[in-house]
């Protein structure tokens, strides 16, 4: 039996066959989905995917791009952005 | 719109949805622009025209001005207030500066060192290395094919017969007991 903690479904489960021959269930937990940008929905460079226990182990450079936005949106999002920002700054 | 003295917004990287001046237009759709780094952080640089977002303000400014140059005419033209940018202290302009002494000196260091180093070493090296080569070249070739033709062998015999007999006798034993029990 898994422990009590295991049994719930924030659980992936796997099913391996071990060295002699039988089947067991393996317990590890689900992996966070891939990092997508807020517009477009496309995946993100530069984001790593993992459990929060590991990314906080990465340096802060290594944790997400370091543009404004970094992070949050794709990088020509960013770029028509940004772009728009100054257009409306200049027009009042 | 891009020309010298046109105030401009980056776009990409991490300087992006910053404020600069265009110092210099170069071939092949580069400009080389700057903050100046003190003032907005963007660094005196080379950079493609398409990262770059023509703004409707312009300064009168000389080709490649220096930083403190376009910085007194900021001051003139009152473009710190125009671009909602601090007026940088002279703290930070010294600091700015100090940066980039540190960065050349650091480039002129990194180049300079390996010459010296290299062709000192070899000199001295070259004879004492050679005799120390050959040697253990000549040893090496010996021991490798024992090991590479000696592991081989082993491992394919091994696993196979290491795996049966371990599970055979369990098997009989169980049955043996069964039947003692029985």
């Amino acid at each position: 039996m898994p422990t009590r903690a295991q049994r719930s479904r924030s659980f992936r489960r796997k099913r391996v066959t071990t060295p002699g021959g039988t089947v067991r269930v393996r317990y590890r937990k689900k992996q966070p989905g891939i990092a997508r940008c807020a517009e477009c929905k496309r995946p993100l460079h530069g984001v790593p995917r993992g459990l929060p226990s590991e990314i906080r182990k990465l340096r802060k450079s290594q944790r997400s791009p370091e543009r404004p936005y970094g992070g949050n949106l794709c990088a020509p999002c960013t770029r028509a952005k940004v772009k728009l920002k100054n257009m409306e700054r200049w027009k009042e | 719109m891009i020309d010298v003295g046109r105030i401009c917004m980056k776009t990409a990287g991490r300087e992006s949805g910053k404020f600069c001046v265009i110092l210099d237009v170069l071939e092949d759709g580069f400009v080389l622009v700057t903050g100046p780094k003190a003032a907005t952080t963007v660094k005196r640089r080379k950079c493609s025209i398409h990262h770059v977002e023509p703004t409707p303000e312009a300064v009168k400014i000389k080709k490649n001005a220096t930083d403190d140059e376009v910085l007194a005419v900021y001051k003139k033209d009152g473009l710190f207030e125009k671009l909602g940018v601090k007026a940088p202290s002279a703290k930070d302009i010294e600091k700015a500066k100090d940066a980039e002494r540190k960065r050349i000196a650091g480039a002129k260091a990194a180049k300079e060192k390996p010459k010296p180093e290299k062709p000192a070493p070899e000199k001295k090296e070259e004879p004492k290395k050679e005799e120390p080569k050959e040697a253990p070249k000549e040893e090496k070739p010996e021991p490798k094919p024992e090991k590479k033709g000696k592991p081989k062998p082993e491992k394919k015999g091994h696993k196979p017969k290491e795996r049966k007999p371990e599970k055979k006798p369990a098997a009989k034993k169980k049955t043996e007991k069964k039947k003692a029990k029985k």
